[in-house]
């Protein structure tokens, strides 16, 4: 404080003598911005609004402004340093001829307040003036994440911000929500914004375009389009949740806005700074597979019989998939099938920035290599991206800046065959029978794909399934790649004609083309076409987005003042999809279309939607105290009905410091802000759905992945759309948002807390319609779904010395989610695996809701039929004790369901022929606790991921008990058991209890699989506790690194990712998804790859 | 200067903001879809329709009824619970959608709409036959099932009729539809080479239409005895009166055109194998089709496999030629119709002509006159060669539920095979005039196989 006291009488003298100066000089402003301790603040910006100046200090603080001549006439002007993490301080300057110096000393600012804050559309504010919440998360947290693409190192960064990273599959997609589901139709992942022009993070399987109608539970993994980009590039990320945070957005704001700031030059000597990072990823969690039992089967007899097809067997002998022969005889060799996929994949990344500038001319120049293997055996996972970027700016006129950005990346993908799919490579690995030696997977003497059911192939067999693929087969010989050249840019303009308006200007655009290849071989299992499949498709995504605001700020008084912004803006975004199927390899490579025997109808899809907005938007601050906004944004879009195209979306929001009112009281409430928001965002529906149609290029299929396209022996066939056309209007959210931010014990503490309530109504979604209607669904506007929550923020920091430092924090977030309505049906069910378990929106449950089979129990109402056929209700053979436990039904072998199913006897449970809902996938709370220490040049930071609640979908462990490899068939097998003592304990009634039953191979594949429509056992926790990040680091600075590197620091850090899972789960990992980030469906386990945790080395350089 | 350049960029805001107002959201590819036609002629919907009807019977309805009248057996995982009778609660939406919806009815519909105001009443008619068929499948599976308020636009939730009613009003549209292909129909342009099973050929449109009535009026036999069985004769006189008018599913080797059953069990290796009871009958007569249907299994024997057993000795996989990818599947047959003769003669009393329908059916396989005596053994003898015939189609199980012949043992457990498929989940989830659960049996058989 004494210090600046004296640099301030210090200029103030030099003004005084320099007023008296005659000539016409130009004006120098120089100085050096500090902490408050003395140490150089670097990248601080230095403005002077009133004349639209400003430029940033260099590392070592110093800063200097060139005012050219004739501007300074003697006024006083405003001048503010600002550097994130310190409060900004403001001087008043007499603006006289020749040099000036003005030294800034920065108070920490752990509050951020003063600081600015981008809120979209080209405006910002200041932290203090939000009436919402924010939720920002910078470049450091980003790279201490350690992960590739942006989405995932946004896990655990924000409450209720919910990263879903299905699988460890280099360059996998990964999918955020936020705030629960509020949509229906569409994924629900929130808009992506970077440096203000909206981008693609779309997913698309490969797998889709296939033609058996499977789409993204088979084939494999896929990227989401903003793991495009380099997550160095990055220097902060906002998150606007709610529905008034993001209503500048309008019409695409329903699930939420992301906006990434990307990096930018500073003024100053040229910085270099390199990254080199190599992580070293494993699979740390495995199922439990039994190694006793061979391959073979139980008759309905109960003899055990041993597959003879096994090695030595016929030739082109298909062997049982099961495992349900005899106990090995001791000493035969078994494998470890659940592990033996899987080696040690490695990622490296090397970042290069450039940056720096001068006072009118900025830049930032970055190129970056991404190397990724995967954690699978073979060539067929890997990922690499090459990307660089450009930004820059300069300012043309005094008061007149024009900027441009441009990112170019390439990103390599090849996947591995996944999911529910007979090519999967682990449905293979894991059905295998213990006894098969996988590795062998070509047969010696003929050179041909074998399997465990195919053990012996003849050289003809190459048009012969495999029952299942090979898993080292499937890792080797199939090829599946999505290679994507992708281009973003913007120029901007800013132009402030005078002092209190400003106008901005962003013409920005994106362009990705992406080539996709999925070649199966021949002997592939999964086609219809045993003799391979190519299917190749390049998808081309296309917007330009314009947007233009003006802002005008004005001042009424000392203690009344605000801003207005209007803006326009223009959005058209286009999607070709141009691509072909051929069936039936003539020679076994190359993959191209041209080696088929046939081809489907071509993929030609073309879509193309704009979207043409006008908002407004005013801020009034009172007495500098309570912040008012409003806002309205006219927005329409060409997807809605004619006559239902435009509409209104209006938000209000106030904060008020009531502290400047209060007092701090004392230091212990150093800082306090209420809030309160409202606003009403939408959800666009998919283009076309307004218009009546016929499907050209359309098949018939059953469901098995087996079809007829419409057209036939050349004649062209056309059919009716499956779903009826509508006048969709927008699906509307409104969210009322109100919380409360404070500082606490003199700023070494803050705590935030939200609580929100939100409302979707007109929901856009395919209804399901009655089929004998002609239609199987409507695009309607059809559901009303809610959404209610509360998010707390707590971070302390114990000790903020100057080379120490300690601090926590800590994240808890609640989200209740309930369909309210639904027009029409009871149900809408939205993703799963075909046949099994169902992911659906249900009136009066979660979105999500598992849908599935369950046992028959008491106090539920079933009917089951007696011996004579004659209905009998459960509930009277139970009693009222376990009618109110819903205690299981054990029969005594008269009764049977009224789905024909007979049920396996006396002592047993029975079926239940109805589906009905069994859980929630959502967990009940969400929280996270971050640790960082500081001490000298070291620093230690550690991230805890904990989630409560919610279910996961196991059809793994559910389908290894039908086929017989899983570790609980191996163990119960054969055995005598009493249902509810020593097998599925719980309540029990009915006439059977007590009744011994034996857990055979019958019992275990229609009452205890997931192949059978039960599907309630393999649902479990999805609850964990993640040790996300771990990172050591020691930076060296001066010494040997100046004196012989040359350098200003070199970073050296460790770090682990994902390290260690806590969970009742066991499957793979409670985070795993069948679907990726393609459905709104979570929560289920189907042969899923596995998650993966990585060890970290990484140095930069920095100069 | 300064002047110029602040009108010169504010100009140009303004210029873009013009640019955007007007028809910017409305236009080609904004307001139309760029993919799709908005029309369609007669002859692409008949392909398609046509194209839908052997999906369907092929698919996994058809492949069900077969596994579970034990002329297949389901041998693995949901195949193998297939044959034991565990179905899910919406297994058979998929058939359900395709005959009422796109390609199926709300499509013949349109077509007859296009046709009449045409002037096209040939093309009508075949769409009427079509229909019939498509409702009349729905009716043989699901019993009482919408028609009357079927594909209406004005009706959300259509009350399902009777299924007496369905197949009264089934015989008034195949009648309309024999009156509308053999009116005179000046300039108007029949159905040609598209068709892809008659190429246009009216007269066997016709006498298709005249079998598919006088098997509807056998399904309603158990129920109303002589009268349909006399019904049936008098449609079955008009029927398809040799294999030349056989209404076979086009196939071809293009794999847009494959044989459903060469799809299916070239990708679910071994769910599908050959059933037990018709492999044993076959075997025990020396049937010639014993190697027409089936192929032997790795160990060169064959053997079939009993309802829903997964068992460990290999069953027969179904045969090359019916696995071939150009197969035309027999949808309705020149001897399903003589032996809907057969039957229909036999239980008027007259043997002479249900004898000699049912040795033109077996002569046609290769076999000699049929044995025995009348009445009831002619009956045997009649229904189990309909049995063996009519491999793979859906009305073996019809003909079962009302003759019981052959006699099969249910699955290990059961007393009974099913008699119906319960309404499918999915049009119960939008129709509330759709019941749950349902009858075990439908109105046409009442009376359980023993």
């Amino acid at each position: 404080m004494l210090n600046s006291r004296r640099v301030l009488i210090t200029v103030a003298a030099l003004l005084s003598l320099a007023g008296s100066a005659a000539a016409q000089q130009p004006t120098t402003l120089t100085g050096h911005v500090n902490r408050d301790d003395g140490t150089p603040v670097g990248g601080a910006t230095v403005a002077i609004p009133a004349l639209g100046l400003g430029t940033t200090s260099r590392p070592n603080g110093s800063y200097g402004l060139l005012l050219p001549s004739g501007q300074a006439q003697g006024q006083t002007v405003t001048v503010t340093a600002r550097a994130i993490g310190f409060k900004p301080q403001t001087v008043q300057v007499a603006l006289i001829e020749g040099p000036l110096v003005q030294d800034f000393a920065l108070a920490a600012n752990p509050l951020q307040l003063g600081e600015l804050v981008v809120t979209g559309a080209g405006t910002v504010t200041e932290v203090e003036k939000l009436g919402s919440v924010r939720n920002s998360v910078d470049s450091s947290l980003i790279s201490r994440s350690n992960e590739s693409n942006i989405v995932t190192a946004l896990s655990a960064k924000a409450p209720n911000v919910e990263v879903l990273s299905p699988s460890g599959d280099p360059g996998a997609s990964s999918s955020i929500r936020i705030r629960g589901a509020n949509t229906l139709g569409s994924t629900g992942e929130p808009l992506f914004v970077v440096d203000g022009v909206p981008i693609d993070n779309s997913t698309v399987t490969t797998t889709t375009f296939d033609g058996t109608g499977f789409g993204g539970q088979q084939g494999t993994a896929a990227p989401n389009r903003a793991s495009d980009i380099n997550p160095a590039d990055i220097e902060s990320v906002e998150i606007l949740k709610g529905a008034a945070a993001g209503s500048i957005y309008g019409a695409r704001a329903g699930q939420g806005v992301i906006l990434i700031t990307t990096k930018r030059g500073h003024a100053g000597a040229t910085s270099y700074s390199l990254n080199s990072s190599l992580s070293v990823n494993d699979v740390h969690r495995f199922p439990e597979l039994q190694r006793v039992y061979g391959q073979g089967d139980e008759d309905s007899l109960g003899v055990i019989t041993a597959e003879t097809c096994v090695v030595g067997g016929a030739i082109d002998c298909e062997g049982t998939s099961d495992s349900w022969g005899p106990a090995l005889a001791p000493g035969t060799p078994t494998f470890d099938h659940a592990r033996e996929m899987f080696r040690t994949g490695v990622m490296t990344d090397n970042t290069l920035t450039i940056s720096g500038g001068n006072d009118r001319t900025l830049f930032y120049l970055s190129g970056s290599y991404n190397n990724q293997t995967g954690t699978f055996v073979g060539p067929q996972n890997s990922y690499k991206r090459y990307s660089f970027r450009l930004k820059g700016s300069h300012r043309v006129r005094d008061n007149f800046t024009v900027g441009g950005n441009v990112a170019y990346s390439n990103a390599d993908g090849r996947f591995i065959q996944k999911g529910s799919n007979f090519s999967g490579v682990l449905l293979g690995a894991w059905r295998t029978a213990p006894q098969f030696d996988n590795r062998t997977y070509l047969d010696p003497t003929t050179g041909l794909h074998r399997s465990y059911r195919f053990p012996n192939p003849s050289a003809s067999s190459f048009g012969s399934s495999r029952g299942y693929d090979n898993p080292f087969f499937t890792a080797n010989v199939p090829v599946s790649s999505a290679i994507a050249d992708r281009v973003f840019g913007n120029v901007s303009l800013e132009y402030v004609p005078l002092a209190w308006l400003r106008f901005n200007y962003t013409l920005g655009v994106d362009y990705s083309g992406d080539d996709r290849l999925q070649g199966q071989p021949q002997t592939s299992s999964n086609i219809p076409d045993p003799l391979g499949q190519v299917v190749k498709v390049n998808l081309v995504n296309q917007s330009v987005d314009h947007n233009l605001t003006g802002t005008a700020t004005y001042k009424l008084s000392p203690s009344l003042g605000g801003s207005f912004t209007l803006g326009q803006n223009l959005n058209t975004r286009s999607l070709r999809q141009l691509g072909g199927v051929g069936n039936g390899l003539l020679a076994p490579e190359p993959f191209t279309l041209t080696n088929t025997a046939s081809q489907l109808p071509p993929i030609d899809n073309e879509t193309k939607v704009r979207i043409e907005g006008y908002f407004g938007q005013g801020t009034l601050d009172i007495a500098d105290q309570l912040f008012l906004k409003a806002g309205l944004r006219y927005d329409g879009a060409s997807t809605f009905a004619q006559d239902k195209l435009r509409s209104w979306y209006p938000s209000a929001s106030a904060a008020w410091q009531f502290t400047k009112q209060t007092g701090t009281m004392g230091g212990n409430l150093t800082y306090g802000k209420l809030r309160a928001a409202y606003g009403e965002v939408g959800t666009q529906p998919n283009p076309y759905l307004t218009v009546f149609t016929f499907l050209s290029g359309g098949t018939f299929g059953d469901g098995w992945g087996d079809n007829l396209t419409a057209s036939q022996n050349g004649f062209g066939g056309l059919f009716s759309d499956t779903t009826r056309a509508t006048q969709l209007k927008p699906e509307r959210t409104r969210e009322l948002e109100l919380g409360a931010d404070f500082g606490l014990f003199n700023d070494l503490a803050d705590l935030s807390f939200t609580w929100y309530h939100r409302t979707s109504k007109d929901v856009i979604l395919t209804l399901p319609v009655a089929a004998s209607t002609g239609f199987i669904n409507a695009a309607t506007n059809g559901a009303e779904i809610r959404n209610a929550g509360t998010e707390w923020a707590l971070n302390i920091r114990p000790i903020t010395k100057r080379d120490f430092s300690w601090d926590l924090g800590f994240l808890f977030s609640t989200n209740r989610n309930r369909v309210v309505s639904l027009a029409g049906p009871q149900f809408v069910s939205y993703g799963g695996v075909g046949g099994f378990a169902l992911s659906v929106a249900e009136v009066g449950q979660p979105v999500g809701a598992f849908r599935d089979y369950d046992y028959i129990r008491c106090g539920r109402g079933i009917t089951v039929l007696d011996a004579a056929s004659t209905e009998v209700n459960v509930d009277d053979l139970c009693g009222a004790a376990a009618n109110s436990q819903h205690a299981l039904f054990i029969n005594d072998g008269t009764y049977q369901n009224t789905g024909f199913d007979p049920g396996a006897g006396a002592g047993y449970p029975l079926l239940e022929p109805e589906s009905r809902i069994i859980g929630d996938p959502n967990p009940k709370w969400t929280g996270s606790i971050r640790s960082g220490l500081r001490f000298g040049k070291i620093s230690v930071s550690g991230l805890l991921d904990i989630r409560h609640g919610g279910l996961v979908y196991n059809g793994t462990r559910g389908a290894l008990n039908a086929i017989g490899t899983s570790k609980e068939s191996g163990d119960l097998r054969g055995k005598s058991v009493v249902f509810g003592q020593d097998f599925l304990p719980g309540a029990v009634a009915g006439p059977g209890v007590g009744t011994s039953a034996v857990l055979d191979q019958n019992w275990f594949q229609n009452y205890y699989s997931t192949f059978t429509f039960l599907g309630q056992p393999f649902y479990e926790s999805a609850s964990f506790v993640k040790l996300r990040e771990v990172s050591v680091g020691y930076s060296f600075t001066g010494g040997f690194v100046s004196r012989s590197l040359g350098l200003s620091s070199m970073d050296v850090r460790v770090a682990g990712r994902n390290l260690a899972v806590w969970t009742p789960y066991t499957g793979v990992d409670p985070e795993t998804n069948l679907t990726g980030a393609d459905t709104g469906a979570r929560g289920i386990e189907w042969f899923n790859n596995p998650q993966t945790r990585s060890f970290v080395f990484s140095v930069t350089l920095n100069r | 200067m300064r002047k110029h350049f602040a009108t010169a960029v504010i100009g140009f805001g303004v210029a873009l903001g013009i640019t955007g107002c007007g028809d910017f959201l409305t236009g080609p590819k904004l307001s139309d879809n760029p993919n799709r036609p908005i029309a369609a002629t007669n002859a692409n919907l008949l392909v398609a329709s046509q194209t839908n009807l052997s999906s369907v019977i092929e698919g996994h309805l058809g492949r069900s009824i077969c596994v579970w009248m034990q002329q297949c057996a389901g041998t693995q995982l949901q195949y193998a619970s297939l044959g034991q009778y565990i179905v899910g609660d919406d297994d058979y939406f998929i058939a359900w959608s395709q005959i009422y919806g796109p390609g199926g009815l709300v499509d013949l519909r349109l077509l007859q709409r296009q046709a009449l105001a045409t002037g096209d009443s040939a093309y009508a008619g075949v769409a009427e036959v079509l229909e019939a068929w498509y409702v009349g499948l729905a009716a043989d599976v699901w019993g009482d099932v919408p028609y009357s308020q079927a594909v209406d636009s004005t009706i959300p939730t259509p009350v399902p009729d009777p299924q007496e009613q369905v197949y009264a009003a089934l015989q008034t549209t195949l009648d309309e539809a024999i009156a509308s292909m053999n009116a005179s129909n000046p300039g108007g342009s029949p159905p040609g080479i598209e068709d892809l099973v008659y190429e246009g050929d009216l007269a066997k449109w016709t006498a298709l239409a005249y079998t598919l009535k006088a098997r509807y009026y056998l399904h309603t036999a158990e129920r109303l005895g002589a009268p349909a069985y006399a019904a049936a004769l008098a449609a079955a006189t008009n029927g398809i009166a040799d294999p030349e008018g056989d209404y076979l599913a086009y196939h071809s080797e293009a794999s847009t055109e494959r044989n459903l059953y060469f799809q299916f069990t070239g990708q679910w290796v071994d769910y599908l194998s050959a059933g037990k009871a018709l492999l044993d009958l076959l075997q025990s007569t020396g049937d010639p089709r014993l190697s027409e249907y089936f192929d032997p299994n790795a160990d060169g024997d064959f053997v079939g496999a009993d309802p829903g057993d997964d068992i460990g000795v290999s069953p027969s996989p179904l045969s090359a030629t019916r696995l071939d990818a150009s197969f035309r599947q027999p949808l309705a047959t020149w001897a399903e119709n003589a032996l809907i003769v057969a039957e229909a003669a036999n239980q008027a009393g007259d043997d002479l002509t249900a004898r000699a329908n049912l040795d033109a059916v077996r002569a046609d396989a290769g076999l000699g006159p049929v044995g025995g005596g009348g009445g009831a053994a002619l009956l045997q003898a009649i229904m189990t060669e309909k049995y063996i015939r009519l491999f793979q189609s859906p009305e073996a199980w019809n003909d079962y539920k009302r003759t019981c012949i052959p006699p099969l043992v249910p699955a290990s457990g059961s007393s009974f095979i099913p008699g119906r498929f319960v309404y499918p989940l999915s049009e119960r989830n939008a129709n509330t005039s759709i019941p749950g659960g349902g009858p075990l049996q439908n109105w046409n058989d009442p009376n359980v196989c023993p």
